[in-house]
C-alpha cells in the first residue's frame, strides 16, 4: 500500500500491545532515490554516488546511506501514531541496503504503560534480510473498549 | 583515525531554519508526499495547529554545516572510506513546527574501541546534538554512533 494512505493524526492514537503497524514496502531503490536523499539529507558522502570510488573502496556499487531508510521508517512510525506523540526513536543499522532493493517496512505493539507505547520495528530489504532494527516509544490514547 | 582525545569536547554549533521548502524535499525523498509536512493549510485541514515535523528532519542541520552529514566524522578525524553509522536515537522532549529555528550543538560523548569481527580494531565514538529552541529549551536530543572499522592490514 502507499504510504499516505494512512491520514497523519494530531491526537494520540489508541494501541494495543501486539497490534501491528500497516506494513508497506519502497522500491526498488533506484541510484536516484539514494542520490535524491544525498541532495535533500545533506550526505554527500561520495560512497552512497560515486560507482567508481565505492568499488575502489571494496563495495560491489553505491549503497544507500541509513538515514534514507531509517527515514522511510520514521514516517511510517509518524504515520502509525501521530507526529507530535512520538517520544523517542532509535535505529540500529545491521545491513546495508543497495540499488534495486525493495524494502518491507514493519513495527508492532510491545507494550503499552501508563499511556506509552513501546514499539518494535524493522527494515527488511529483498536482497539482504533485516537491514535496520528501531525500537520507538508514542503517547498513545486509552484503547476503546469494544 | 578518530581520535579518543575529542570525548567531552564539542564538534560544532550551527542555527538552522526548519523551513518548509526543505522538509518538503526530505518528505519526498523519503517517498512521503503528504502535504501535512510542508503546507499549513493542509495541516490544520489534517487537525494541527502548526506543521508537524517528521522524525529525521534533524538533518536539515546538516546543510549549513561546511561539510554536511559529513562535518561530525571529518571533525572526529575518520577515514571516511571505513566510516560506518552504526546508531541513531531521537528524544523528542517537545514538539518543534515547520518555521521554527533551531540551534544544533553536537559533543563527543565516548570513544571505545572494540575487536572487529574480520580483524583489526573498530573504534566507535558516541556524539550527541541537542536541537534548542529560541527560548533555550532543548527540544530535541539526538545521538549518533560512529563506527570506524579496522584498518586493512
Amino acid at each position: 500500500m502507499s504510504v499516505t494512505e494512512t491520514p497523519l493524526s494530531a491526537a494520540p492514537v489508541a494501541l494495543t500491545a501486539g497490534e501491528a503497524m500497516p506494513e508497506s514496502t519502497a522500491g526498488p531503490l533506484t541510484r536516484t532515490d539514494i542520490v535524491r536523499y544525498a541532495g535533500a539529507g545533506g550526505d554527500l558522502n561520495p560512497i552512497h554516488h560515486d560507482e567508481p570510488l565505492a568499488q575502489a573502496a571494496g563495495f560491489p556499487t553505491v549503497f544507500g546511506m541509513g538515514m534514507l531508510h531509517a527515514g522511510m521508517l520514521g514516517v511510517r512510525l509518524a504515520r502509525w501514531v501521530g507526529p507530535d506523540n512520538l517520544k523517542t526513536y532509535k535505529v540500529r543499522f545491521v545491513g546495508q541496503v543497495w540499488p534495486g532493493d525493495v524494502l518491507t517496512f514493519t513495527g508492532a505493539v510491545a507494550s503499552v504503560d501508563d499511556g506509552v507505547a513501546t514499539l518494535e520495528l524493522a527494515v527488511a530489504s529483498s536482497t539482504g534480510g533485516e537491514v535496520l532494527r528501531a525500537t520507538a516509544t508514542a503517547t498513545v490514547a486509552a484503547a476503546v473498549a469494544a | 583515525m578518530i581520535d579518543p582525545d575529542l570525548v567531552g569536547k564539542e564538534l560544532g554549533s550551527v542555527r538552522f531554519p526548519v523551513e518548509r521548502s526543505k522538509v518538503y524535499e526530505l518528505a519526498r525523498a523519503l517517498h512521503d508526499d503528504d502535504a501535512v509536512w510542508h503546507d499549513p493549510e493542509a495541516a490544520r485541514a489534517a487537525g494541527f495547529e502548526r506543521v508537524p515535523l517528521l522524525p529525521t528532519a534533524t538533518v536539515l542541520a546538516d546543510h549549513w554545516r561546511p561539510d554536511g552529514a559529513l562535518a561530525p566524522a571529518i571533525a572526529l578525524g575518520a577515514d571516511l572510506n571505513r566510516l560506518l553509522h552504526g546508531e541513531a536515537a531521537w528524544e523528542f522532549l517537545r514538539p518543534v513546527a515547520v518555521g521554527e529555528e533551531l540551534r544544533a550543538t553536537t559533543r563527543v560523548v565516548d570513544v571505545t574501541t572494540r575487536e572487529g569481527k574480520r580483524g583489526g580494531t573498530m573504534t566507535l565514538a558516541t556524539i550527541a546534538t541537542d536541537f534548542v529552541a529560541p527560548d533555550g529549551e532543548v527540544a530535541i536530543r539526538r545521538v549518533d554512533t560512529l563506527v570506524e572499522t579496522g584498518a586493512p592490514a
